[in-house]
């Protein structure tokens, strides 16, 4: 995915861009605050997608990856969605898959893969049937860093990006 | 040398809650995209053969199912793993199903798909049946394999597990083996699959090289 930069120079322009941003997020869905193929500057969430439950099961995984080129660690303190009540990070500390109830480190110039086996959001107590092709909102809470909201698409098992 | 690497990473990678990293293995590196490269087959081949174990658990009906008995001299995929997983397990099993509706319908018919619940306190044979049901019956994983769900107590499913030489099961089964085994019909496992997802190349691919009766 190729980065998206902008240098507004001026208020009208910066506005328009935003706007269309926005729009695309709302369309497209997964779209990141900003990205790229090495990982953009700051911090950026990309890649975002959801597994949806396999019935009779209601469990659904949320996935994706943090870049963090800042000089700075970051912890990514907790995950919302609009899909569930309940959403657990969990990641694989020494070959097991393991609840981060306190959040997760992202050292400086790392990042985070939340992939299949790799760590997922656990997410529970769902608000409703979730489907493939559903368009989910995930808000990233970090310590000392302003939220990120990005839009996950709901994927079929064995069909995911 | 791959090849070692790839055994080595397999015995790395064995335990998992609902997952096993899927770390540095030959198949991020495209392997199943262009199963031409791989050497025998796209899974990790083992160096040493293992030979289809005898086990008897309980199937979804509460009937029990000899697992020697009843699979041998048929192509198998064997899994330990829990429906309440949402990581390895449903991503595994779509694989298998993704790769089964890949190979010929006389294939399919031969093959049979176990799924050991490390979690039988909720995994009731019911749960079980609509669980695997969606991943032979849903249309992009529409096979006609026999798929079974085997529950035992946590003993008799740590004697599976031991049998075939993957870690036990821990944690009420949440944290458990991500090793999908595949018994060819001269009843030998010579490849499995450690990744948890994207396998269904690999697996596709390798079907047909077991079944030595085709």
């Amino acid at each position: 995915m190729r980065g998206t930069r902008i240098e507004a120079s001026g208020a009208l322009v910066a506005g328009v861009l935003v706007l269309a941003l926005g729009l695309a997020g709302l369309i497209l869905g997964s779209v990141p605050q900003s990205s790229g193929d090495q990982g953009p500057q700051g911090v950026s969430v990309v890649s975002a997608w959801i597994a949806a439950p396999v019935p009779p099961t209601e469990l659904a995984a949320g996935y994706f990856t943090v870049y963090n080129n800042t000089d700075s660690d970051v912890q990514l303190l907790k995950v919302t969605t609009s899909a569930g009540a309940s959403n657990v990070l969990h990641t694989v500390v020494g070959g097991v898959m393991t609840a981060q109830e306190g959040g997760v480190l992202i050292r400086a110039r790392s990042s985070l893969v939340l992939s299949v086996g790799e760590g997922h959001v656990m997410i529970d107590q769902l608000f409703g049937k979730l489907k493939a092709g559903d368009l989910i909102s995930m808000e990233l809470t970090f310590a000392d860093l302003a939220p990120i909201d990005v839009t996950a698409k709901v994927y079929a098992p064995g069909t995911h990006p | 040398m791959r090849r070692l690497a790839a055994v080595l990473v397999s015995a790395v990678l064995l335990l998992a809650a609902c997952s096993s990293g899927k770390g540095a293995t030959p198949n991020q590196t495209g392997l199943n995209d262009q199963p031409q490269q791989c050497s025998a087959y796209c899974g990790f081949g083992l160096t040493t053969p293992q030979p289809r174990p005898s086990f008897t658990l309980t199937d979804a009906t509460g009937k029990p199912f000899s697992f020697g008995t009843v699979t041998a001299g048929h192509p198998t995929l064997l899994f330990f793993g829990y429906t309440h997983c949402p990581d390895v397990c449903p991503e595994t099993m779509a694989d298998v199903g993704t790769a089964l509706a890949k190979v010929p319908v006389e294939l399919q018919q031969k093959t049979y798909v176990v799924f050991v619940t490390t979690d039988p306190t909720r995994d009731t044979g019911s749960v079980l049946t609509q669980w695997l049901s969606n991943f032979h019956t849903a249309d992009q994983f529409l096979n006609k394999a026999t798929f079974v769900g085997l529950r035992g107590t946590e003993d008799e499913i740590h004697a599976a597990e031991a049998a075939v030489h993957v870690n036990l099961s821990e944690d009420g089964g949440q944290t458990h083996s991500a090793e999908l085994l595949l018994f060819g019909s001269d009843d030998y496992a010579r490849v499995t699959y450690n990744s948890s997802s994207n396998e269904d190349t690999a697996i596709a691919h390798d079907l047909p090289l077991v079944d030595k009766s085709s």
